[in-house]
């Protein structure tokens, strides 16, 4: 019950607001990573690795996201600054100064025009630091330090003082996804794509557990006995949930006539569906055949294909029936302009659909029995359903990697783990990560994809696992 | 009944109607008269006036038979009156409706729940003469589908001119005049390159309209077209007026000698092609067709089919390359315009002063089409046609201009030097690489064929500077014969320019190869080819 109430009042910046949701009065004031990184705080001894107090140390090392800032002196930012903002060289290009880049770059929230928001100590160099996940410290970073700090809730710690209940898998997972999902002004659409900025494909748990940490995990564990289970499921109703509220905000931003947000918004559609090169026997062209109209586009192949593997504990998740709310979504999306006001609606339901399950399932524990369901589930073709593509078979294979991570975790000597070689096959059939050399140079695209040999992997799986 | 007097039936009934409707089977497009019009985008007005009857009365004179064995040039001196024999035996136009019930017919039928054969879903429009329900085209009693497309699709319904055709008068006859008996002048290069356009590129008018659902079905893509290279293609069964023995005829049909016509029908092809390409966007969502397949808008298919259509490469050649418009918008194809831009040049080598204008205009009709297609993903439908409608007049204004000028050898030097060094500034796409790739091969073909050297002797005798600048034109283009013609093949190779001509190649063993040219076009490679090219061509 703790759980659920505190679910609830996750949604500090940026999310569209729903009735439960608290409403932020203050402007929060950064005061920078450097305010974290005293040596007697948490920039002391890095080495050997998970001394309590090097969580800077630790992170300023390992953790990319303190690169997040630097990375946009790189070429590859210089040219995409370029093209995003049409600018007649590269030496014009700067995006360590603009805002679209650095709402993430530095972290979810920054803003250069409100510089009342920071104290002078604030630095851009310092990338996604530690507010970027744990909230504007501004009125915790005294607090924290104090006696009876430790004595407050996590609830207490969030709706009085700002500090973000990162303990909670689920309040974790939402700072992810304002970034690597994206939300209203941080929103990486196929405008900054084509500029040359990577696709964002958030997966929590796979992302999660190849985070450098400055945490302990056997924490976590103790804490939630079914982690691995838990962060997995949700991650794929974060995932679900955070692609919906961006395509409300997108479609809600396009609507006014005066508007220049882009719609249709390419970035919801696979980009398998239209980037394959045109070969006479090529998967994504086939797929293009198969669907209810020839050469129309494919929404959610990211962020939907999963969550119809929660059974019970997700029910009306599948975006193969017609009639489920993803369902009719897709519908409306596969037009070539679909209605945005109708999208907006029909999108803010879902995720408020999708924000009690989360919430609700945040909340209890998921046993063993679930895990094998959803397991089975990830595993079994569904032959009559829409053509298999890479995303929904790459999320596939995620999917049945944390399961089976998760029912190790929970029953070591449980039967029907999958077949490790058979899911080493997979991961190479997909070619992942999708890393492709070809005519001299790297291709993203899974242009050796093919469905047939990638669903005679999961049958391998799906025999090993059901005759254990 | 003989078939003389059923002629003369039908052209006496023919020129009744003449009285009635003026604009005979002449659309609002352009080339379909000799005077170029604007666009007016939306259906026909006026009801058809003559009927398609097929091929069969035309296989009495245009064909090899017994008792005609063979025809050459010297039998009449400018046709070879075995038109039919060569178009049903080697001609692919001939199989167009057949193509319907292949395989890839039948799998594409399935996927769009569609009797592909019926005119009500389109295909027959380029497929056939029969069409949708939006042409203007009826049939007679003796048409049959069957013989695909056939004399009547280029060179319109016999109905009107099927006995004036056979009278000597008749070589007389203007575009005009041949016009409104229902005759496609197709002598006439505007002429004939609209008439290859409306189905190569497309008319909605017409019911030719290939839709992305049919594409995404299993239609072959419709590549870039240079006409004059196309039409040499498949194969030609006609004479170039040069080619023609007689002289009355070739003074009739306004031969000068030296004239190019190649050239000349390639630079005006181009013009009429961004008409075409123009016109088809302007007016396709004007006359929506309810059977046709995915004919609404947005129709994905009237915009560049490559801008999407590619695999995502970490160092992307167009990402370096940088954007026009906003970075993932889709571009409307616009291939034609390097060659139009030629055109502009050929223009400005008599008037400076309006090669100026012109280029002045285009830059800013196409920044505004840019601006229309752009400010949203696939623009907004009234205004993107308005800009599209806008393109397509000015480019009549072009053609017109265009034609009215000569192409001989010296200016057709200067053309070739001034697409290389106009075309290497720019990273163009594959479309336009291959319609820009192909004007190079015609030039330089035209460049250097026997004409040449017995033209400059000629020319010796009466004006010595013209004849000196032939010679220097001959020079550097013998000096380096062996590296132009590595340029050429190497272009030929990466573009694939070698079309499947005649019945020689099936379609299906060419599209393989032809879509992985596509797929590994480097723009790099192209723009060092032109590079190696322009030096040679600007050796002192």
């Amino acid at each position: 019950m703790f759980c659920l109430a505190l679910g609830s009042t996750l949604t500090m910046t940026g999310r569209p607001a729903s009735a439960s949701d608290p409403v932020p009065v203050e402007t929060p004031v950064w005061t920078g990573t450097g305010s974290c990184a005293a040596a007697a705080c948490h920039g002391g001894r890095r080495e050997p690795i998970g001394l309590k107090g090097s969580e800077y140390s630790f992170s300023e090392a390992y953790d990319p996201h303190s690169r997040a800032f630097s990375v946009l002196y790189n070429d590859r930012s210089l040219v995409i600054e370029r093209n995003y903002r049409r600018l007649a060289s590269l030496e014009a290009a700067r995006p360590f100064e603009d805002d679209t880049c650095l709402r993430c770059h530095v972290h979810q929230g920054y803003d250069a025009r409100t510089p009342w928001s920071r104290t002078p100590e604030f630095a851009v160099a310092d990338g996604a630091g530690c507010e970027g996940c744990h909230g504007a410290a501004g009125k915790w970073l005294v607090p924290h330090m104090e006696y009876g700090w430790q004595g407050l809730s996590d609830r207490q710690k969030y709706e009085v003082f700002g500090m973000r209940p990162t303990k909670d898998l689920l309040a974790r997972g939402q700072s992810c996804t304002e970034c690597h999902v994206g939300l209203g002004s941080t929103d990486v659409n196929h405008d900054l794509i084509a500029a040359g900025h990577p696709r964002l494909n958030f997966e929590y748990g796979s992302q999660l557990a190849k985070l450098p940490k400055h945490w302990r995990v056997d924490d976590d564990k103790a804490r939630h006995p079914d982690y691995e289970a838990k962060v997995w499921v949700l991650g794929q109703i974060l995932t679900a949930r955070a692609s919906l509220d961006l395509l409300e905000s997108r479609a809600s931003r396009s609507i006014p006539d005066d508007s220049t947000s882009p719609w249709p918004e390419f970035a919801e559609y696979s980009c398998f569906s239209c980037h394959h090169e045109l070969v006479q026997q090529g998967w994504a062209s086939a797929n293009a055949t198969q669907l209810p109209k020839p050469g129309s586009l494919q929404w959610g192949t990211w962020s939907l294909p999963m969550a119809k593997v929660l059974g019970p504990l997700g029910p009306g998740l599948d975006a193969d029936e017609s009639g489920s709310t993803f369902g009719q979504l897709r519908e409306l999306m596969s037009r070539p302009v679909p209605d945005a006001a109708l999208v907006a609606n029909r999108a803010r339901a879902a995720s408020d659909e999708l924000g009690r399950l989360a919430e609700s399932i945040n909340g209890v524990r998921i046993g063993t029995g679930d895990v094998r369901n959803m397991l089975s589930a990830a595993l079994k073709l569904d032959e009559s359903s829409r053509p298999l593509d890479w995303d929904g078979a790459a999320r596939r294979y995620l999917a049945i990697v944390a399961l089976d991570k998760a029912l190790a975790d929970s029953d070591p000597s449980a039967p029907g783990r999958p077949d490790q070689s058979a899911l080493g096959r997979l991961y190479k059939d997909l070619d992942l990560p999708l890393q492709v050399d070809r005519r001299g140079g790297i291709f993203d695209s899974p242009y050796r994809f093919d469905a047939e040999r990638i669903k005679g992997d999961l049958r391998s799986l799906l025999s090993a696992h059901s005759n254990p | 009944m003989s078939k003389l007097s059923w002629w003369k039936r039908t052209a006496m009934a023919a020129g009744v109607m003449i009285a009635a409707v003026a604009a005979v089977s002449v659309q609002p497009r352009q080339g379909r008269s000799a005077e170029p019009q604007a666009p007016a985008p939306g259906p026909a007005a006026e009801k058809p006036k003559y009927r398609y009857f097929g091929s069969k009365s035309c296989d009495q004179c245009h064909s090899v038979s017994k008792e005609r064995p063979t025809n050459t040039p010297e039998a009449i001196g400018y046709i070879y009156l075995d038109e039919y024999t060569r178009w049903s035996t080697e001609d692919k136009h001939r199989l167009a409706f057949a193509r319907l019930s292949s395989e890839r017919g039948r799998r594409m039928a399935g996927l769009l729940k569609a009797d592909v054969t019926k005119r009500e879903t389109g295909c027959l429009g380029c497929h056939s003469a029969g069409t949708a329900e939006t042409s203007s085209r009826r049939q007679g009693n003796l048409f049959d589908p069957n013989e695909g497309v056939s004399c009547e699709n280029c060179h319109g319904p016999y109905e009107g001119w099927a006995l004036d055709h056979t009278q000597p008068d008749f070589r007389g006859w203007d575009a005009k005049k041949r016009a409104e008996k229902g005759m496609i002048d197709v002598r006439v290069p505007e002429i004939q390159a609209a008439q290859c356009l409306s189905c190569h590129i497309g008319d909605a008018a017409e019911g030719k309209v290939v839709t992305h659902e049919m594409y995404a079905a299993g239609h072959p893509p419709l590549p870039s077209i240079e006409v004059a290279t196309f039409a040499d293609f498949i194969p030609r069964h006609w004479m170039l007026v040069d080619e023609k023995a007689a002289d009355k005829v070739k003074e009739a049909e306004g031969y000068r000698k030296g004239e190019l016509e190649r050239t000349k029908l390639a630079i005006v092809g181009a013009s009429v092609a961004l008409n075409t390409s123009m016109n088809l966007i302007a007016q396709e969502y004007t006359t929506p067709a309810k059977d046709v397949p995915g004919q609404a808008w947005p129709d994905y298919a009237r915009y560049d089919c490559w801008s999407c259509h590619h695999d995502l490469k970490r160092e992307s050649w167009r990402q370096a390359r940088g954007y026009e418009m906003p970075p993932g918008r889709v571009p409307v194809g616009e291939w034609p315009l390097p060659l139009v831009r030629l055109g502009i040049a050929r223009i400005g080598m008599e008037d400076a002063d309006g090669a100026k204008a012109l280029n002045a205009d285009l830059e800013r009709l196409q920044n505004e089409l840019h601006e229309q297609a752009s400010n949203r993903p696939f623009g907004r439908e009234q205004a993107l046609i308005k800009a599209a409608s806008a393109l397509a007049s000015w480019s009549v204004v072009v053609t017109k201009k265009l034609v009215g000028l000569s192409y001989d050898r010296i200016i057709a030097f200067d053309l070739l030097r001034a697409l290389v060094e106009e075309a290497r500034k720019t990273k163009p796409d594959y479309d336009a690489a291959r319609h820009v790739a192909w004007m190079i091969k015609l030039l330089v073909e035209d460049l250097k064929d026997d004409g040449f050297a017995r033209e400059e002797k000629e020319e010796k005798q009466k004006d010595g500077e013209k004849a000196k600048k032939m010679a220097s034109i001959r020079a550097i283009m013998a000096k380096d014969r062996p590296a132009i013609e590595s340029i050429l093949s190497r272009l030929d190779d990466k573009l694939k320019l070698e079309l499947p001509a005649g019945r020689k190649y099936e379609i299906e063993d060419f599209l393989g190869p032809a879509l992985e040219k596509i797929g590994d076009y480097d723009p790099d490679q192209f723009q060092a080819d032109l590079d190696r090219l322009a030096e040679i061509l600007n050796a002192k």
